[in-house]
């Protein structure tokens, strides 16, 4: 894959990951309307759906899933693809409670149940795993051999024609 | 043989006026010699009073051409010591040497070669050579005018002939080593030029003096930066992710150093201001509780993916665990940093109580229920605040003992060595663009 291909989705990979960082420490700042808040959570959300996306659509990119043999990508990716759902079921979980606590107001103390405050802490640290495993399979994507042929990729197609 | 050059001196050549000027006129009369048919010179007195003559005329002819002129007035101060050798030694040979052609000429040896023309061969010596002479004598005053351009050319060919350094194998080796070495020696003996520090090297403005030993230092550090240096950048799509994981170090290792620098103003400044009743302390420290909590937060995950990216957790090879586990090589600032992001984040909903109780009492907010801070709560988050600090600064202390490892650049670049997916794969043949 040429460079000036794999530039741009590159920065937008970072990008997706900068703004669900930003978004993470920041909402608490961000408190000024319950609409403003539902629209960051959504849009936090979204990003992290447009990262998985992306990250899948290099999988097709490559070589080896081009000839096939899907499993073999999926099993090496597989804590990343892991993390990331697991990540996104989280925020989708925190957020509606989130939004269903803030709704009234904003400017409220939400900290009493024990619950949110235990999501909260592990989906503030799950976004740690996510950052670090969706920024590695992003820079392991961009090893030239995934598309290209190799002798190895046609014995493994041979074997499962 | 001396004697013989004395007499044959004698009889040909009577000197002008005191010894220190016979060798320098030696030559010059030899030379004029050679170049004139006519010229000539009287026998023995006679000769005194054209020699001058044909040398001024010599010198004015030769006066544009500088080098000649020098050349024989100052190579032939010089040869003549080493004529006088080779006239001592050569006596008697009979081969050419265009070195000692005037010598030969004026011993009567015989000379071959394109001179041949111009010089008379004289066959039995100096009588022979007086003959010429006499002979020549008349037409010196008709050609004379000729004979100066003349005498520029023959002068200039003799000067070729005599740059012609043979090689004459019946001479000893030592005086061959001489001449080769200092056909035309310009050199005085009484001191000769020493090396020095310094040497010039001619730049634009003129000349720049440059000591040696410092130039050569230089040199070789060029050499070898030339050497290593050899590398290009390849522009693959692995290099420009290599490039953007080194920014993010680079930043992150920034913001290593800042997590630690608030944290440490964060333990010194909270435990100052716990000295305050606990009003006093919401007064000044509210307005800081949540901007803090978000700094901390953002810093610690950065620092947190640097920790985890500098030690490739994903990716254990070799006895990475192993040296993980023992300590041996700073994975453990994984740990600390996780254990500092978790006691933040635990402290959150004590700084947002913190901040709400704050907007409460300066009325900024609207909300029906009513914040309380008691003390037990704010004693925990005092604690929660200094474990999380101290955690923090134990961690950036493990990362800055070893600051340059960075095992997921490393793991990237080694794509090469690597197999890929796992398992065995040969070399690609054809690339997909």
């Amino acid at each position: 894959m040429l460079v000036e291909r794999y530039r741009p989705i590159l920065y937008l990979q970072y990008l997706l990951l900068f703004v669900d960082l930003f978004l993470n420490s920041f909402i608490e700042l961000l408190r000024f309307e319950n609409v403003i808040l539902l629209v960051l959570l959504v849009i936090q959300d979204v990003c992290i759906l447009f990262a998985a996306i992306v990250v899948f659509l290099l999988f097709f990119n490559t070589f080896i899933f081009q000839a096939g043999l899907v499993n073999i990508l999926v099993n090496k990716f597989r804590v990343t693809i892991t993390v990331v759902f697991v990540y996104f079921c989280l925020c989708v979980g925190l957020h509606v409670w989130y939004m269903t606590l803030r709704w009234a107001d904003p400017n409220t103390w939400i900290w009493g149940n024990q619950g949110i405050r235990a999501l909260f802490i592990i989906q503030r640290t799950a976004s740690v795993f996510y950052y670090y495993f969706y920024k590695r399979t992003c820079l392991k994507l961009a090893d030239p051999r995934f598309y290209q042929d190799s002798d190895w990729i046609q014995k493994e197609f041979e074997k499962r024609r | 043989m001396e004697e013989t050059k004395a007499t044959t001196r004698k009889t040909k050549l009577p000197p002008l006026s005191s010894d220190n000027t016979e060798p320098a006129d030696k030559p010059k009369k030899k030379v004029v010699r050679k170049k004139k048919k006519a010229p000539e010179e009287p026998p023995a007195d006679g000769e005194n009073q054209p020699k001058p003559t044909p040398r001024r005329k010599k010198k004015a002819a030769a006066s544009a051409d500088s080098t000649t002129a020098t050349e024989n007035g100052v190579g032939g101060e010089v040869k003549t010591p080493k004529k006088k050798k080779k006239v001592v030694k050569k006596t008697d040979t009979t081969e050419v040497d265009p070195t000692t052609a005037r010598s030969a000429t004026s011993q009567g040896e015989d000379v071959d070669g394109s001179k041949a023309s111009l010089i008379k061969t004289p066959k039995d010596g100096t009588p022979r050579k007086k003959k010429v002479k006499k002979k020549v004598k008349k037409p010196t005053d008709t050609v004379e005018p000729e004979g100066a351009f003349d005498n520029t050319l023959v002068a200039e060919l003799t000067d070729l002939q005599d740059d012609i350094v043979t090689h004459d194998s019946k001479k000893d080796d030592d005086d061959d080593e001489e001449e080769y070495k200092k056909p035309y020696s310009t050199a005085s003996h009484a001191m000769k030029s020493q090396p020095t520090e310094k040497f010039y090297i001619e730049t634009d403005g003129g000349f720049k003096g440059e000591n040696k030993s410092r130039f050569i230092k230089r040199q070789a550090e060029v050499e070898k930066e030339k050497a290593v240096v050899r590398e290009e950048p390849k522009n693959t799509t692995i290099e420009f992710a290599i490039n953007t994981q080194a920014v993010i170090r680079t930043f992150s290792l920034f913001c290593h150093g800042l997590l630690a620098g608030l944290a440490v103003w964060h333990i010194v400044m909270a435990y100052i201001l716990l000295d305050f009743p606990l009003e006093d302390f919401i007064l000044h420290y509210g307005r800081l509780a949540l901007p803090v909590q978000c700094i901390f937060f953002i810093l610690l995950v950065i620092c947190t993916v640097s920790a985890l990216d500098r030690f490739d957790i994903a990716n254990p090879r070799q006895g990475f665990i192993l040296k993980a586990l023992t300590l041996q090589n700073g994975t453990v600032s994984v740990v600390f940093y996780f254990a500092a992001l978790i006691v933040s984040l635990a402290n959150h909903a004590l700084e947002d109580q913190m901040h709400l109780y704050d907007q409460q009492t300066r009325n900024f907010t609207n909300s029906a229920e009513k914040v309380t801070v008691k003390d037990s709560d704010l004693t925990l988050w005092r604690n929660l605040n200094t474990s999380r600090n101290i955690l923090t600064i134990i961690g950036w202390f493990i990362i800055s003992i070893t600051p340059l490892t960075d095992r997921l650049t490393d793991n990237l670049k080694q794509t090469e060595e690597e197999d890929l997916l796992g398992v065995e794969v040969d070399k690609p043949k054809s690339a997909i663009a």
